[in-house]
């Protein structure tokens, strides 16, 4: 633009400046550009790591979907059987209520036959008391009995004893004054009297028995053999007899019961023996 | 007293047996002079008041009201101015251990008494002659207990 003179010059400088200004503007411009691309490049870059990083976990979540389902089924098969479970809880709870009402029923009844068991069981050791007070009463009336037949058969000799002596006398004393019907009399009297002699002399020795104490000392049969051979003295005499017991030592005897013993066996065997041989007795 | 009689004293309750025994000494060749005592109070009395003149023998029931022939025979071995008398047991009823006791209690014999009066009279009389031949000495057991000798 020549028309412009100075002006022009310096229109032409602003225009420079300017030109270069622009120049300058249009390299920042590139630079910037430039770095923009770079930055573009790189946020590219960094999207496709992101969408792999996505790809890999949609792979993720798609699995754990699949899972979530699978579990979900076994859930749903895992709650039908509770429901089933419950289902026969339930009905065994019905049952036990049943079956304890049931228990309760029993024990109540055990309770009652417990009761009923009890009072059974007082009449019972009641009764048992009265047994035994009456067992120990018969036992005292028994003692009793026995005692009194010891006294009374012990003190019936006494009289008896002199009946058969007065007879005696009579029968000595007054031979001439009887007629022989007077003296079979007084001889029945004496046979009689002998009769009931023996009866008490049985008396006697029964209760003897039954109401001496029982009791078992150690003693030298000796004694108890010269005891029955003294006691027996005429009948030996009578007899002529031997009673030999050199063999004999001590024992655990009821005294009185073995002397019994051996005098029923020494006085058999005596009563039965040959009359004409003199007897001799081994003990 | 006379020198040559035996005295013989009778404790005896019972008025037979008082009876029996005096009639079971008539006619007896040893001549004897017989008192009697009606029970063991009687018996104790007696002796204690006739100690300068005491019997020969005594014949000693067992049953006796007040006090009985076991009390009286004690009492008797148990006195140093009684104890050598000898006492003869003249009982009913025979029983091995009274017998045993009598005998460890220093009777000098027991008799039985019989229920016919004939032994009785024979028992009475050869006791009496035993006494009268002035045994002194304790009998050994076998002996003890007197029964009438056949004869």
């Amino acid at each position: 633009m020549a028309i412009i003179n100075k002006s022009n010059g310096e229109e032409l400088i602003i225009m420079h400046r300017e030109l270069a200004f622009q120049k300058e503007e249009k390299e920042q411009l590139a630079n910037e550009l430039v770095i923009a691309l770079k930055e573009l490049a790189f946020l590219k870059e960094e999207k496709g790591k992101r969408a792999a990083e996505l790809g890999i976990a949609n792979i993720e979540l798609a699995y754990q979907d699949d899972e979530k389902g699978k579990r979900a089924i076994e859930l749903s098969i895992a709650n039908i059987e509770l429901a089933f479970q419950g289902d026969e809880k339930g009905k065994r709870a019905a049952e036990l209520s049943i079956a304890n009402k049931e228990l309760l029923f029993q024990n109540e009844e055990k309770e009652k036959r417990a009761a009923e068991l009890i009072i059974a069981n007082k009449e019972l050791a009641f009764q048992n008391e009265e047994k035994e007070k009456r067992a120990a009463e018969l036992i005292s009336a028994n003692k009793e009995l026995l005692a009194f037949t010891y006294i009374s058969s012990h003190d019936l000799q006494e009289p008896l004893r002199k009946i058969q002596t007065f007879v005696t006398i009579i029968l000595e004393n007054e031979k001439e004054n009887l007629s022989e019907k007077g003296k079979y009399n007084f001889q029945r009297i004496q046979m009689a009297a002998g009769r009931m002699q023996l009866l008490i002399d049985d008396l006697l020795a029964f209760s003897r028995i039954s109401t001496t104490e029982l009791t078992f000392e150690k003693i030298d049969l000796k004694v108890i053999v010269d005891e029955v051979k003294a006691e027996l003295k005429d009948t030996i005499l009578e007899k002529h007899a031997t009673i030999d017991s050199s063999e004999i030592g001590s024992a655990k005897i009821i005294a009185f019961q073995f002397r019994q013993l051996l005098y029923n066996l020494i006085s058999n065997a005596l009563k039965f023996s040959n009359p004409e041989i003199p007897s001799h007795i081994s003990i | 007293m006379k020198k040559n009689q035996l005295n013989i004293l009778l404790a005896d309750d019972d008025k037979d047996d008082r009876f029996f025994f005096s009639m079971a000494l008539e006619g007896f060749s040893i001549p004897t002079l017989l008192d009697t005592v009606v029970d063991g109070e009687k018996l104790m009395t007696y002796l204690s008041e006739n100690l300068l003149r005491l019997p020969d023998v005594i014949f000693l029931d067992l049953n006796m009201p007040r006090k009985n022939g076991f009390e009286c025979l004690l009492e008797i071995k148990l006195n140093p101015k009684l104890n050598q008398l000898p006492v003869i047991i003249f009982s009913t009823s025979y029983e091995q251990e009274v017998v045993n006791l009598l005998y460890k209690n220093g009777a000098k014999y027991f008799i039985r008494k019989p229920s016919e009066y004939l032994q009785f009279k024979k028992i009475v009389q050869q006791t009496i002659t035993l006494i009268s031949l002035g045994n002194k000495q304790v009998p050994n057991r076998d002996s003890f207990v007197l029964t009438v000798h056949k004869s």
